[in-house]
């Protein structure tokens, strides 16, 4: 899969994965063994770096760095920062908010709202075809795609088949390495 | 006789289609013009060329072979002394002036001056509509359609044909050899830039395997954390100085160095040449033209102390990052008050003469130069 400027490969096979969920919603934050399946993403400015999407037994999935194999210096802050966590529906999707790495004012990109012409920027698509080319089921607010009436309802968000990894990567690799590489917000 | 007057249509903005179909209609308009006059002096001088030929030789004039060469007819009809204009239906002082901007911008194409992209092919395509539309010539139809179809290209609003085959409904010609040829090495010098682009410009070749660091804060250039600086020449202050100048400011100096020495950072996923370690290659020779490079859209004056771009009016010295001093003083020895110019995206700032033979003034970065103009 390409995402604008990256190429995505989805890793075949599921490995356990032992580590501490960034979800702490149930109030524990102890480690667990969870699920992974992993893609590399490689760019034309020479990163080669693993994510991986994490299934956990009890937390919300999440997006992570696994490892980072090449690349420019400032993709090292994707191995600390910008996982993207998961929100399962009572109908089996998952919804996920579309945020991206920005700088913010700060000397380092953390994870800020992003609007559909920075979107569009990233992904050199409208929002609209490109989340729909990677299997995403819908593309709008929270309050549009779940009918979310709290105060995050105009947040935007992506609609996703439960686990399919090549919806969750396309999205991470748009709002994580794209906004990286294009300093998105400096 | 549509298909007669049929010519050969863009179906892509491809650099050989569209210097095809610029030298196809160059030609194509010195043939036409060149008939007409034949017409003209059918009965009273159906020697014309060879009396014009042999009152240029008198003139010591540059000379041609071919009584259909555009650049001799339009030439000629802009020549105060000469007898073309007579000869060509509705000649008159606006045709005059617009022969002459096209000769003009025909020279700087036949010289490899200009880039072939579909700006330049509405450019010099519009001009020769515009004289052939007013002498009525043949080819009008034609070259309309030209623009058209290239006007929709520019707005993505045509969309090509494909591999489908669209049954033909006009017959559209095959390019002359020699317009095949003319394209052929523009298309060279085309690849030649892509190869070894100006400074600032973008690297499409392989990266390199080695990964250097260019620190702003200590001028040196390390490898692995070791020092490099005896590996940059002479001046390794002046190459670390020319380095930074094209390195993204916010990034930490990370850099490669491809196995011929050419340095390259990133920005926003690209690689851009920022210099080369060691001696610089040679220039690649460019084809049929001492320019590197092409010409930028652009046009410059030298007002005797500074140099002012023509459309913005701006002023070098109040608009350049770097003192333009030295700059100033190279072209003062060169040129004359008021003197127009032009540039190319490898910095070279040249003049042309009347048969748009360039003639490089000087070599400049961006830093001496108007912001956004060079790459970078």
């Amino acid at each position: 899969m390409q995402v604008n400027r990256c190429s995505v490969e989805l890793i075949d096979g599921e490995v356990a994965y032992e580590g501490r969920p960034t979800d702490s919603t149930r109030g524990d934050s102890a480690t667990q063994v969870g699920k992974l399946r992993k893609f590399r993403v490689t760019t034309t400015d020479t990163l080669n770096q693993i994510f991986g999407l994490i299934e956990w037994p009890d937390a919300r999935p999440e997006v992570c760095c696994i490892e980072m194999i090449d690349g420019l210096e400032k993709y090292e802050r994707l191995e600390d920062a910008g996982r993207l966590t998961l929100m399962p529906q009572a109908n089996g999707t998952w919804l996920a908010d579309v945020r991206a790495m920005r700088y913010n004012g700060r000397s380092y990109q953390t994870l800020g709202s992003v609007s559909e012409e920075e979107l569009e920027e990233l992904t050199g698509q409208t929002p609209k075809e490109f989340f729909a080319a990677i299997g995403c089921l819908g593309f709008g607010t929270r309050e549009q795609l779940v009918g979310d009436d709290t105060r995050k309802r105009n947040q935007l968000a992506v609609l996703v088949k439960a686990g399919d990894l090549k919806a969750i990567a396309g999205l991470f690799v748009a709002t994580r390495v794209m906004a990286v590489m294009n300093d998105l917000g400096e | 006789m549509a298909a007669a007057n049929a010519g050969p249509l863009l179906e892509t903005d491809d650099e050989i289609s569209i210097a095809g179909g610029i030298f196809y209609f160059a030609r194509l308009f010195g043939r036409e013009l060149s008939e007409v006059i034949d017409a003209h002096y059918a009965e009273i001088a159906p020697d014309w060329f060879s009396r014009i030929k042999q009152n240029r030789i008198e003139n010591a004039e540059p000379n041609y072979d071919d009584p259909a060469d555009v650049r001799f007819l339009l030439s000629e009809a802009v020549g105060a002394r000469s007898a073309v204009g007579d000869a060509i239906p509705k000649f008159d002082l606006r045709w005059r002036n617009q022969a002459d901007a096209l000769r003009r911008k025909l020279n700087n194409w036949f010289h490899n001056s200009l880039e072939p992209n579909i700006d330049t092919y509405l450019l010099l395509i519009g001009m020769i509509r515009e004289l052939a539309a007013q002498s009525g010539l043949p080819l009008t139809q034609s070259i309309v359609a030209a623009e058209q179809r290239a006007k929709g290209i520019k707005s993505k609003a045509y969309v090509p044909q494909g591999s489908s085959p669209a049954p033909a409904t006009t017959a559209r010609p095959a390019l002359a050899p020699e317009d095949a040829d003319a394209a052929k090495k523009v298309v060279e010098k085309v690849k030649l830039i892509e190869k070894r682009p100006p400074i600032g410009g973008e690297w499409t070749g392989p990266h390199g395997a080695r990964k250097i660091r260019i620190s702003r804060q200590t001028r040196d250039v390390t490898e692995n954390g070791i020092s490099i600086r005896n590996l940059l020449g002479e001046d390794p202050d002046a190459v670390v100085d020319a380095w930074l100048r094209y390195l993204p400011e916010h990034q930490s100096g990370e850099a490669r160095i491809a196995d011929d020495g050419a340095v390259m950072a990133f920005k926003r996923g690209q690689a851009y040449l920022i210099g080369w370690l060691g001696e610089e290659p040679k220039p690649a020779t460019a084809t049929n033209g001492g320019l590197q490079g092409f010409a930028l859209p652009y046009a410059y004056i030298f007002t005797g102390t500074d140099v002012r771009e023509i459309t913005s009016s701006r002023l070098l010295s109040k608009s350049a990052p770097e003192s333009t001093k030295h700059l100033i003083a190279e072209l003062s020895k060169r040129m004359t008050a008021e003197q127009l110019f032009e540039a190319t995206e490898y910095g070279e700032l040249f003049v042309t003469d009347e048969n748009g033979v360039p003639d490089v003034l000087a070599t400049v970065h961006k830093g001496v130069w108007f912001p956004g103009h060079l790459p970078g």
